[in-house]
């Protein structure tokens, strides 16, 4: 269970986290706010409760993971390890500029903090089922979490790391999925179906839970449920959360603020 | 005799019973391209069922945590089907994942077009960060495999199906061109399977007095610009062979590299851009023209070509 003050903590880093996140795309003048917003939470979760990054070695593998499979989030991401102090505050505004050590979508190589280089959508469940192996293996107890946009899960590749997951009984393995019922040009019920995730899962022998992914103490439990399986947390959220003209919004996937929304923005989420 | 995929799977076999952070991975090819041998490893032989991609992106992970995957499929399925896997989840990121593509070239003969890699050295040296291998015999088979591990990085090893005769009575030297013979009139410089090939054309020239110099060239990249400098300069042409398209492989790498820095006539024996057909391997290499007989027929028909010309 969270403590009243570890939720008030991290309902104010998120605050101050979405505002990092419309700053930095604001300054860059493109990039992905509805599926940076609709992940803050999970995010803030994530690098708060479970992976414990060690400042003075981010690059070090032995410990729990995150890998952002839609990299497209990265904002998000950035934003959170700027709050842990790995991002210099400053470099944010950097973001997709030449030179900058931000990249468009994540590269793990160029940014400390970042465990994996994403932007491909649909392979980071695979590379995470391999990181929870290779601590199964090496006998060690470290997590593997992993965060799948609904509409990439349509990439078929995600459906044979499902299958490999389970069937080689990876229970330290944890995807999310940022259910915001959006993709790029569409709902994504427009291409999926109206099928149920839960029951999909389910059946290959996942774990799954349904959350509302913008509730810390919801994070909370399902992250901490103890389970034999790999897990998957379907995380109900909004895309483009926080801020009021861009949530539920198609076009708000991909767009440049102006600086009338940028102020909008900044104003609603003081 | 041998085949260089008996050599892999008895080898990592071996290496991987003392070495622990060798793992090795299956996508239900095991017996064909005798990744099989691994699963006598307890724990560390990973069956991923029919599904490359899955299986790339799975050896990414285990490498990020300090393993060194061998991903082990048919050379089509692995650089062709698993493209985008390849670049971005271990190219971009630069990890330690050994790639194994066997049944290169015409080699599956009788399975056909769909299972013959004509294009995956084209597609693998394109990726910036990977190193690209072809073996030639078992030697630099073996070669290839312990280098690979002492290397930090994505390395792209290509093998063939069927018997690959002894090039070396030694030892070659890894990331070199090897010079097997030396000559004076024309270059033939192949890889893998088409190595033994130049062997025999160049006895057969020498038959017509051609005075015909052999290099084998198991790493394709980075390809060692010093030694093909050289041979270049002891000859009058080059001929590049190769079991693989003429586009992208071998004899592009060796234009490619050579136009920057010396004028030479090179002409290239390959896979003329086009797919084959399903039939026995010898008879692909006949009707596709990569026989001893068409390297031969090529240098004569080439040998007055000055160098200007
Ligand atoms: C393989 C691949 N195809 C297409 C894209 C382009 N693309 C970027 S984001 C996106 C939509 C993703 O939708 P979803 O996974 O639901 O993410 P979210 O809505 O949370 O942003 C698409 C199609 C891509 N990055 N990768």
């Amino acid at each position: 269970m969270l403590s009243k003050e570890e939720k008030i903590f991290l309902e104010e880093k998120a605050k101050k986290v979405r505002k990092l996140i419309i700053e930095m795309l604001y300054y860059a003048g493109s990039g992905h706010p509805g599926g940076s917003l609709s992940i803050v939470e999970i995010l803030l979760y994530l690098y708060y409760k479970e992976i414990d990054i060690d400042l003075k070695d981010p690059r070090s593998t032995d410990r729990s993971m995150l890998i952002l499979s839609k990299g497209h989030g990265c904002p998000a991401l950035y934003a959170v390890l700027s709050e842990l102090g790995i991002i210099d505050r400053e470099v944010l505004k950097t973001y997709k500029k030449l030179d900058s050590i931000l990249q468009g979508h994540p590269d793990r190589n160029k940014t400390l903090g970042v465990d994996m280089s994403t932007g491909s959508l649909g392979q980071g469940l695979s590379v995470a089922a391999g990181c929870a192996l290779a601590d199964k293996i090496k006998g060690k107890s470290h997590k593997t979490y992993v965060i799948l946009g609904d509409g990439e899960i349509q990439e078929g590749q995600i459906w044979e790391a499902a299958i490999f997951a389970a069937n080689n009984n990876l229970d330290n393995l944890c995807a999310f999925i940022d259910y915001n019922k959006l993709q790029l040009t569409s709902k994504v019920e427009d291409v999926f179906g109206k099928c149920n995730l839960l029951s999909v899962w389910a059946d290959l022998g996942w774990q799954c839970f349904e959350i509302d992914g913008h509730d810390f103490e919801e994070i909370d439990m399902a992250v901490k449920f103890k389970s034999e399986k790999p897990k998957v947390i379907i995380a109900h959220t909004i895309k483009g959360k926080g801020v009021s003209f861009m949530e539920n919004k198609i076009e708000w996937h991909s767009k440049k603020i102006s600086e009338k929304e940028f102020e909008k923005a900044m104003l609603e989420l003081r | 005799m041998e085949e260089i995929r008996d050599v892999f799977g008895n080898l990592i076999s071996e290496i991987g019973g003392k070495d622990s952070r060798i793992v090795v991975l299956d996508a239900d090819l095991g017996t064909s391209t005798r990744a099989s041998k691994f699963s006598k490893i307890p724990g560390r032989f990973i069956q991923c069922g029919i599904a490359e991609q899955n299986m790339v992106g799975v050896s990414a992970g285990l490498a990020l945590k300090g393993f060194i995957p061998f991903a082990v499929s048919f050379a089509v399925f692995i650089a062709g089907r698993c493209y985008d896997q390849i670049r971005v989840s271990i190219a971009y990121p630069n990890l330690n994942v050994k790639l194994i593509g066997s049944h290169a070239g015409l080699t599956p003969g009788p399975d056909g077009p769909t299972h013959q890699a004509i294009d995956d050295i084209a597609l693998m040296r394109a990726l910036p960060n990977m190193m690209v291998l072809e073996p030639a015999d078992r030697r630099e088979m073996a070669m290839v495999i312990e280098e690979s591990i002492k290397l930090e990085g994505p390395v792209y090893i290509r093998m063939n199906r069927g018997s690959s005769p002894d090039i070396y009575d030694n030892k070659p030297a890894f990331r070199k061109i090897n010079i097997l013979r030396e000559g004076k009139d024309v270059a033939l410089i192949a890889s893998g399977f088409m190595v033994h090939k130049a062997i025999k054309a160049a006895k057969l020239l020498e038959l017509e007095n051609i005075s015909a110099l052999i290099a084998s060239v198991h790493c394709i990249k980075p390809i060692d610009t010093e030694t093909l400098l050289d041979i270049a300069k002891k000859v009058k042409f080059i001929v590049t062979i190769e079991n693989h398209s003429i586009v992208g492989g071998l004899g592009s790498v060796i234009s490619e590299v050579l136009s920057e820095i010396y004028q030479i006539p090179i002409l290239k024996i390959g896979i003329k851009d086009t797919f084959a057909e399903s039939a026995e391997t010898d008879d692909l290499f006949k009707k596709y023209g990569l026989t001893e007989m068409d390297i031969v027929k090529k240098v004569i028909e080439n040998i007055n070509m000055t160098q200007f010309s």
